[in-house]
């Protein structure tokens, strides 16, 4: 025979349990709805903070951002194989234009009006040549090298007596860039 | 405290009141209504008017309408509690429902002794009173009876008593059970009523034997009652139906169940109807008599007089009221709101952010968008300027120094034997048609004249940066 005690424990634990159950179900669909609600705003929340501790660029046009050279403080070839490498050289410039690039990768410095992250570097270029030959580099320049500006040309003709194969006076062209590039 | 073969019944509902006298010397029952309800009690308005002190004297004076020699038989009062001034007040009310009436009796010498009245409340889920019973006696069995129904899971919103003090007291009479074995039912005792409640197919299911009835109701609780039947019949509700119907002036005619058009096949036993009379007081005579004439009276009143006797016993166990704070709902339903808030916060927040984030990408791809567009411009001019020069080199013309400064400062300087071709080398260059992609403010200086070296000119070009198509011609 149940005690009246008995009976009044068995009962809350009846109405406790059905009630719990029904709690944890509006908790789990409270739950999950706020996973809906959350996710997506917390994953694009996370790329963000993940981009930012790698300081990289986040951009809607990562084709225009890739032309910006990206250079390794941890890899000194980079410089080599993403910058210098993609200057004509002397063996695959048309017309035997010889170019001499002076440049300093850890003379960058932050480009005003642009993203951190993205930084200038002055360059020179030195080229030996023809006027056609130099006119066809400067025209080559803004095409292959948009993250490069020219910021001046300068012709010299130190020897009047040289002439190039087609007989034009061999030049002496100075450029100066602005080189862009991105580290990471 | 003497023996007694009658039990009287009280019943307080939004649409009656009224009382009911069961005789178990002759099986009669007669019921007696209160003849003048105030017109508010039959509307809605009831529970805001009906009081304590209007609802004494109609109850006194219907214990005089009964005309029971002796007021110390037992008294079911039952109310409908939500009929009973607010909610909110419903136990102090009651409370002084029964100080009142008791005073009220006692004062008119109408009760000689004093029996016990008993008060049992069910505080629901809700905190609605589902019913309070005031009895003098066999009040157990209400309480038995409801709390069964809580038992059961079920959530009583509203149930009219009065069938249940009635029949209450034709079970503890032993007429339900004569009941039952005139149906063929091997089951104990026990009635009940039910009236007035969408939750009637779970008090079916935890009714013993239900009673039905239009005694006292509108015009349209002949539908109802009949979609109760139906519901009962679909639901497999195997119970006892015990169907009172009386015909009273103003109302619908008695309601006949067998002769319902029922859209289920009525499964549960009908007993009756049993009508009342036309008009007047209504009374059950035919119950009365029909009872007298089959069934036998096995019933001792004992227990109705005493006090300390256990008023029946049942197979239901003695349970305790419970009242139930919804403390986990109510924890659920904050952990609930606070979870929501968060979330909600935390969408927001992240939004903000993704927002600022996006601004920010949107600036940057501006900039980087600017630095191309002005390096390819300004690329292109250079190598304008260049491509002019060039084609405008005739023979003759030995340039020495080139400087482009910028795309808007050239100093051209050079050298010739022929000063004539400086001269056309120069008007090539201003010519309209084929002029610089500059905007040429001053030449400083012409052609040094010379006599029998090589002529030299030295030009310099200033001005605003102009952009030329193929032609030659300025595009801005």
């Amino acid at each position: 025979m149940k005690t009246e005690k008995d009976i009044r424990l068995t009962r809350k634990i009846q109405v406790a349990r059905r009630q719990l159950l029904v709690g944890l179900l509006f908790m789990g669909g409270a739950l999950c709805m706020g996973f809906m609600l959350l996710k997506p705003q917390y994953q694009q929340y996370q790329s963000h903070l993940k981009a930012q501790k790698n300081q990289e660029i986040e951009t809607d046009q990562p084709d225009l951002l890739a032309k910006i050279p990206l250079l390794s403080t941890q890899d000194p070839t980079s410089w080599q194989k993403n910058v210098l490498s993609r200057f004509p050289s002397n063996d695959t410039s048309p017309d035997g234009v010889t170019t001499l690039i002076e440049g300093n990768p850890k003379s960058a410095t932050p480009a005003a009006n642009l993203p951190a992250g993205i930084e200038k570097i002055p360059l020179t270029l030195q080229a030996t040549g023809s006027f056609f030959a130099i006119e066809h580099l400067v025209h080559d320049i803004p095409q292959e090298f948009p993250f490069a500006v020219i910021k001046s040309v300068e012709l010299k003709n130190p020897d009047s007596t040289a002439t190039s194969s087609n007989k034009s006076p061999i030049l002496q062209g100075i450029i100066h860039l602005d080189l862009y590039v991105r580290y990471h | 405290m003497s023996k007694s073969s009658i039990l009287i019944g009280f019943s307080i509902s939004p649409t009656h009141i009224g009382a009911v006298r069961l005789s178990a010397d002759d099986y009669s029952v007669e019921c007696h209504f209160h003849k003048a309800l105030p017109p508010a009690i039959l509307s809605h308005d009831a529970r805001r008017v009906l009081d304590v002190p209007t609802l004494v004297p109609i109850l006194r004076d219907l214990l005089i309408d009964l005309g029971s020699p002796d007021f110390s038989v037992p008294i079911f009062l039952s109310i409908h509690t939500p009929f009973i001034a607010t909610q909110n007040r419903h136990f102090s009310e009651t409370d002084s429902l029964k100080a009142l009436l008791q005073q009220d009796v006692e004062a008119k010498n109408l009760l000689k002794d004093d029996p016990p009245l008993l008060q049992h409340a069910l505080l629901w889920q809700h905190g609605e009173t589902a019913l309070v019973t005031y009895a003098v006696i066999g009040s157990e069995l209400v309480k038995d009876f409801s709390e069964a129904f809580y038992q059961a899971g079920h959530r009583v919103t509203a149930v009219d008593l009065i069938p249940l003090s009635v029949l209450r007291g034709i079970a503890a009479s032993g007429l339900a059970d004569a009941l039952l074995q005139k149906a063929g039912l091997n089951a104990t005792w026990g009635c009940f009523g039910i009236c007035g409640s969408q939750t009637w197919v779970t008090l079916l299911q935890g009714a013993h034997v239900v009673y039905m009835t239009n005694f006292t109701t509108p015009a349209d609780k002949a539908d109802w009652s009949k979609s109760i039947l139906e519901s009962a019949a679909s639901a497999n509700i195997e119970k006892p139906v015990l169907w009172f119907a009386w015909e009273e002036k103003g109302t619908q005619h008695p309601i006949d169940p067998l002769k319902l058009d029922l859209k289920a096949p009525i499964r549960p036993a009908v007993l009756g109807p049993f009508y009342g009379p036309p008009q007047g007081q209504p009374s059950i005579p035919a119950l009365g008599a029909a009872l007298k004439e089959e069934i036998p009276f096995p019933f001792d009143w004992d227990f109705l007089t005493d006090p300390n006797a256990t008023p029946l016993q049942t197979h239901y166990e003695e349970l305790p009221y419970v009242h139930y704070k919804p403390v986990l709902p109510r924890l659920f339903l904050i952990f609930f709101i606070l979870l929501f808030l968060v979330t909600s916060g935390a969408t927001g927040y992240f939004w903000m952010q993704n927002k600022q984030v996006a601004q920010t990408i949107h600036q940057q791809d501006t900039q980087i968008q600017t630095l191309f567009s002005e390096a390819s411009q300004q690329n292109k001019l250079y190598s304008d300027v260049f491509q002019t020069i060039q084609n405008k080199t005739i023979d003759g013309i030995q340039i020495e120094q080139l400087h482009l400064a910028s795309p808007d400062q050239l100093n051209l300087s050079g050298k010739a034997y022929d000063a004539n071709k400086i001269q056309q080398f120069l008007a090539l260059l201003i010519t309209p048609d084929n002029k610089l992609p500059l905007k040429i403010q001053q030449i400083q200086h012409g052609v040094h004249a010379v006599n029998s070296t090589p002529a030299s000119f030295q030009f310099n070009f200033s001005g605003k940066v102009v952009s030329a198509d193929k032609k030659g011609h300025p595009t801005s």
